[in-house]
C-alpha cells in the first residue's frame, strides 16, 4: 500500500468499537453529534447538511440537502424518515458491514437527519438476509431507548423519535425509494410514477424521506466538524468518503473507504494490492451488475457523482475482470438476475429481460443468428429509452458495455 | 402458529400487511387462499390486493413448499467463483433441476445475491448461509442434510 490515503469517515473505528455496546460508541465521541445539533435549530442543521454538499450514497448521488429540504418545507402532520439497508446489488456488501461494525452511527446519522426535516417516526429498511445486522440494529435501538437517546424526549430536549427496524421481503426494486414506500404498505413494490416525490408524498402520503444508510453514517461528521470541513474532502461536487467493495481478480479484494475523486487504477493497486498474480487485466466493471466498463485507457478516470462523469459510480461495487472471463456465461447471468428482479410494472422491462435472456442463452450455447443480433439491440434500444424506471437501463447497459468493447466475436457486425 | 394468532400480534394498518403475509408464509410454509381471506377481511382488504402483495415477494411463497430448499447464489460475483459449476453438481446429485417442484422434499432455486460476495460461492441450504461452497464441497454437505 504505497499512497493510501488515511482519512477515514464511515470505517474510522471498524475494529475498535464493540458494536454490541453502545457505551463503546460513545467512547469514541458517538452522538456527541446528536447532542451538538439538538442545541441547535433544525434549521441550521438543515442549511449545514446542504453547505456540506453531502450527495446520496445509494447510487444516483442526489444531493441529500435537497432532498432533505423539500421535506422539511412541506406543512404536514407527520413525516417519516427511512434509512435504506435494502442492500441487494450483487457485489455490493458495504451497507452490512457498516451496520454489523458500527450500528450506532447509522442510528445516530438517522436521529440528526430525523431531526432536521421534523419527522417524528424513523425506520430502517433491513435486506431480510441480513440476520446478523438485524440483530445488532435492534440492540442499538433497544440501548438507545433505555438511555434516552430515542422516545419521547431525545437526550431531554423537546424532539421526540421512534426508530423501528422494518424488515424486507427479499426484492432487488426495494432498493428504489418509492418502490420501498409500496413495499411498507404492503403492495408490490413497484415504482411510483413521479412526481410527486417521496419526499413530498411517500409513506402513507406524508412527506417521507428515504436515504441510504451509508449517507446517514456521514451525518455526524459533517455536524461534529462543520460543513466547511466536509466539503473539502475528496473531490469538487463529490465531497467526503465512499465505500468501494472491490472484488474479482485482485490479490486482496475486500471493502475500502477512499475519498470520492479516487481513480480506479488507485483502488486496484494502492487499496486491493494490485491485479492477482497470473492474471491479465482485462477491464474493472464499476457500479454492480449492469455498470459501466473501465478498461486500461479508463484507469485514471476520478470516481464521481453527478452527470459529467464517465463513470457513474452506482452504489460502489467495482468488480476487477481479468481476460480470461467467460463473457457469454457472464451476460447470462447478468440477464438472469434482471429478469429475476423486474418487478413486471412496465412492459419493456418484464418482456425485454424475457427474451433477453432467452438470446443470450442461444449466444452461451453457440446458437447465435444474424436476426438475434438485430433483436437484442431492439431489446437494448427499448429498455433503454422506454423503461419506466433506472432499473431497465441498468439491464441494457451491461450488454452495451460488451458490444462497445467488441469482447464477444458474435457481436461484430457480420457482412452478409 | 396460526393465522388467527398471528393476526393477534398486529394491529389492521397497512404497514403491518407485509410483516403478516411474511410472517404466516414462514409460520405455516405458504400464504394459502384460506390465509389470504382471512388477512384480507382483517386489514379491510380484498383477497387480491393481498395476495399481489404475497405473489410478489421471494421471502413469501404462495404454494406449499418442499422441506428443503437450496439458494445458490447467481449473482456476478459468485458466477465468476463457480457458482454454475456448484448448482450443476447439486442438480446430478439430486437428479432435478433448478426451479423443478415435482419433489415434496427439495427444491434447487438461484438467487441473487446473500451481500457475502468475498466469499462466494454462497449456498443457503435451509436457514443456514454457507460460504466457499465450491462443486467438490458441496455434495459431502448435502449428504448431512439428506441423510
Amino acid at each position: 500500500m504505497k499512497k493510501q490515503k488515511s482519512i477515514k469517515i464511515i470505517t474510522k473505528y471498524w475494529g475498535e468499537i464493540d458494536p454490541n455496546s453502545l457505551e463503546s460508541y460513545r467512547r469514541k465521541s458517538g452522538y456527541e453529534a446528536l447532542r451538538k445539533a439538538l442545541r441547535q435549530d433544525s434549521e441550521v442543521i438543515l442549511q449545514e447538511i446542504i453547505k456540506s454538499g453531502l450527495r446520496g450514497r445509494g447510487g444516483a448521488g442526489f444531493l441529500t440537502g435537497a432532498k432533505w429540504q423539500l421535506a422539511a418545507e412541506k406543512n404536514s402532520s407527520k413525516k417519516y424518515f427511512i434509512a435504506n439497508l435494502n442492500e441487494s446489488e450483487p457485489g455490493v456488501f458495504k451497507d452490512r458491514l457498516l451496520a454489523e461494525n458500527n450500528p450506532h452511527q447509522i442510528v445516530e446519522g438517522l436521529i440528526i437527519a430525523a431531526y432536521a426535516v421534523g419527522a417524528t417516526r424513523a425506520f430502517i429498511y433491513l435486506n431480510p438476509c441480513y440476520k446478523k445486522a438485524k440483530m445488532l440494529l435492534e440492540n442499538a435501538l433497544r440501548e438507545a431507548y433505555e438511555k434516552k437517546i430515542l422516545g419521547k424526549s431525545v437526550m431531554g430536549s423537546f424532539f421526540e423519535l421512534e426508530i423501528e427496524v422494518f424488515e424486507g421481503a427479499g426484492s432487488y426494486v426495494c432498493g428504489e425509494e418509492s418502490a420501498l414506500v409500496n413495499s411498507m404498505e404492503g403492495r408490490r413494490a413497484e415504482p411510483r410514477k413521479r412526481p410527486p416525490f417521496v419526499c413530498e408524498q411517500g409513506l402513507e402520503n406524508f412527506p417521507t424521506v428515504v436515504n441510504n444508510v451509508e449517507t446517514l453514517a456521514n451525518i455526524p461528521e459533517i455536524i461534529l466538524n462543520g460543513a466547511d470541513n466536509y466539503r473539502h474532502l475528496g473531490a469538487i461536487d463529490s465531497p467526503g468518503t465512499k465505500l468501494f467493495c472491490i472484488d474479482g481478480s485482485v490479490e486482496s479484494p475486500g471493502l475500502y473507504e477512499a475519498l470520492l475523486g479516487v481513480t480506479t487504477r488507485e483502488l486496484i493497486y494502492d487499496y486491493a494490492g494490485g491485479v492477482q498474480r497470473g492474471k491479465d487485466f482485462l477491464l474493472a466493471q464499476i457500479g454492480g451488475v449492469g455498470g459501466f466498463f473501465a478498461p486500461t485507457g479508463l484507469l485514471d478516470e476520478p470516481l464521481v457523482y453527478g452527470r459529467n462523469t464517465k463513470l457513474a459510480l452506482g452504489s460502489g461495487g467495482i468488480l476487477v475482470l481479468d481476460k480470461m472471463v467467460d463473457w457469454k456465461k457472464l451476460m447470462v447471468s447478468w440477464m438472469r438476475f434482471f429478469q429475476r428482479e423486474s418487478c413486471g410494472k412496465c412492459v419493456p422491462c418484464r418482456e425485454g429481460t424475457f427474451r433477453a435472456l432467452a438470446i443470450l442463452r442461444r449466444l452461451e450455447q453457440g446458437d447465435f443468428s444474424e436476426d438475434d443480433l438485430k433483436d437484442l439491440k431492439k431489446i437494448i434500444w427499448a429498455l433503454e429509452k422506454t423503461s419506466f424506471c433506472a432499473f431497465g437501463r441498468f439491464a441494457a447497459n451491461g450488454i452495451k458495455e460488451v458490444m462497445r468493447y467488441e469482447l464477444v466475436q458474435d457481436f461484430k457486425e457480420r457482412l452478409i | 402458529m396460526t393465522t388467527q394468532n398471528i393476526l393477534l400480534h398486529y394491529s389492521p394498518q397497512r404497514r403491518n400487511l407485509l410483516p403478516v403475509i411474511k410472517e404466516v408464509s414462514r409460520e405455516e410454509g405458504f400464504v394459502s387462499e384460506t390465509a389470504a381471506d382471512l388477512i384480507a377481511k382483517y386489514f379491510n382488504l380484498t383477497r387480491a390486493e393481498v395476495l399481489s402483495a404475497a405473489t410478489f415477494y421471494s421471502e413469501v411463497k404462495t404454494k406449499k413448499q418442499p422441506e428443503l430448499i437450496i439458494k445458490v447464489c447467481d449473482g456476478a460475483n459468485c458466477n465468476l467463483k463457480g457458482s454454475e459449476e456448484t448448482l450443476r453438481q447439486i442438480e446430478l446429485f439430486l437428479g432435478q433441476k433448478e426451479g423443478d417442484e415435482h419433489n415434496a422434499l427439495v427444491k434447487i432455486e438461484r438467487v441473487s445475491c446473500f451481500g457475502q460476495c468475498l466469499s462466494g460461492p454462497n449456498v443457503q441450504i435451509g436457514e443456514t448461509i454457507y460460504d466457499k461452497i465450491f462443486p467438490d464441497r458441496v455434495i459431502d454437505l448435502l449428504r448431512g442434510y439428506l441423510e
